[in-house]
């Protein structure tokens, strides 16, 4: 059992979605992430296992390879469809309450800034790492941080900003939702944003890449 | 203000065509391509990508007695550039400034977002760094035009420099713009400084007779966050 989610794994890690994928060359028409997920569903391995043995091992070494430099934005993008691929598979498992997510982020560009490329990433790797993620899009508020964090309590917030201008943004939207949700960890991510700025807005990390993120995550869990 | 010219770019059709290969080149390292995987997509955006074109660009020339350089800043015409000590030494020999902008259309920002909304995040990230090609291609051609023009009159003419970049504050593209003709190129400034549509550029050259176009000094720059810098480098 374990090969056929250590199979799913290399599936997602690689991007081989389906059988009717033709790549990777070496997968073709072999079983893609879709399948073996289904099989390994229906031969009785628990949901939760298939998301953490088979999707999060892939999308974490591809995560780990984009962090280190020796895999790019499109191999990351290729496994995270393939993830969504056997994502689908495990979704009546979630609506049944089978699978316990690690816990809740609630992601956004700020205000005055349309920029979501980056953003759409680090969602990516972030539900392929096992977390539930509510993305609340682009020229976001601090208002609207605050009502999603009242709509959905303790979760954690990401901010992401690709100007020098918007990234000031992140300040004020620190300080409205310290004051309302004390306690709530905020992290911050985009080109402009460095560890000083992180300190001096007061928010608790900033990350150059996704799996930065999802690596502190897992340090709190 | 005066100008003594105000010109409209327009590069041929043939020199917006964007290669498969170039935009393969453009997101992976080069001892380590894509795989085969994006090659497919990347042929596709390729070949939408004219189709999504509504580009506007232009570019004025102004006036010789209005421009003054100082250490690590440019003014002209009551406007303050603090554009940085590296960009005012580079147009240090200039007496003319060229303003430019350039839009590749909101037609394309659609596009990207219905990439985005029909969930081909791999086709949103290609059409984004397509444009991002095109756009600073556009800007290259441009900027041949006026330094051809320029040598026509005996005159040199610097590389383009953009607010946001080269230490130039990004706050100055509100002044740049004052500068500008009203609705240039149908650009509109947000008020932080985001150009919509979001792929468009806008900035300076500068141009006079003993002016030399010397490279950026992006070995010299600490930014790591710049993209410009690892296609110029």
């Amino acid at each position: 059992m374990s090969d056929l989610l250590a199979r799913l794994a290399d599936c997602v890690e690689r991007g081989n979605d389906s059988i009717e994928s033709p790549y990777p060359p070496d997968m073709k028409d072999q079983p893609g992430a879709r399948e073996l997920a289904a099989e390994a569903l229906e031969s009785g391995v628990p949901a939760a296992e298939v998301l953490q043995q088979g999707l999060v091992a892939g999308m974490t070494t591809i995560g780990e390879r984009f962090a280190a430099g020796t895999a790019y934005v499109p191999e990351l993008l290729i496994a995270a469809r393939a993830m969504y691929a056997a994502m689908e598979q495990l979704r009546p498992a979630f609506e049944r309450g089978e699978v316990q997510l690690q816990g809740t982020i609630i992601l956004g560009t700020v205000a005055g800034d349309l920029h979501d490329i980056g953003k759409n990433i680090v969602r990516m790797v972030l539900e392929g790492s096992g977390w539930r993620v509510i993305d609340l899009g682009v020229d976001i508020p601090p208002d609207r941080f605050l009502e999603a964090l009242g709509e959905h309590p303790g979760a954690h917030i990401g901010m992401s900003a690709l100007l020098t201008t918007t990234m000031t943004r992140m300040e004020e939207t620190t300080q409205a939702i310290r004051q309302r949700f004390p306690g709530t960890l905020i992290f911050i991510g985009g080109a402009p944003v460095t560890a000083a700025f992180n300190d001096q807005i007061g928010a608790d990390g900033c990350f150059s890449n996704p799996q930065g993120l999802v690596q502190h995550l897992q340090t709190l869990l | 203000m005066s100008s003594l010219s105000q010109q409209r770019f327009t590069p041929a059709a043939e020199q917006l065509q964007l290669a498969p290969a170039e935009l393969l080149d453009s997101i992976s390292h080069p001892d380590h391509p894509s795989p085969k995987a994006v090659g497919d997509p990347a042929a596709t955006i390729c070949r939408q990508l004219p189709e999504q074109l509504a580009l506007q660009a232009g570019y004025l020339i102004l006036e010789e007695e209005a421009l003054e350089i100082d250490q690590d800043k440019i003014s002209v015409y009551g406007f303050t550039f603090q554009c940085g000590s590296m960009i005012a030494d580079r147009l240090r020999q200039a007496t003319r400034l060229t303003l430019f902008a350039l839009t590749l259309g909101d037609r394309f920002d659609s596009w990207i977002r219905q990439l985005t909304d029909d969930g081909d995040p791999l086709g949103a990230f290609l059409a984004d760094t397509a444009g991002g090609l095109l756009a600073e291609r556009v800007a290259e051609l441009l900027e041949d035009e006026v330094t051809d023009q320029a040598a026509g009159e005996g005159l040199g003419a610097t590389r383009r420099f953009s607010p946001g970049y080269c230490n130039w504050q990004l706050q100055d593209q509100e002044q740049l713009f004052q500068l500008l003709p009203e609705n240039c190129c149908g650009i509109r400034l947000q008020p932080s400084c985001l150009m919509l549509p979001l792929k468009s550029i806008s900035g300076i050259i500068g141009l006079g007779p003993g002016v030399e176009k010397q490279d950026y000094a992006c070995t010299h720059c600490v930014r790591v966050d710049c993209h410009l810098k690892q296609r110029r480098d």
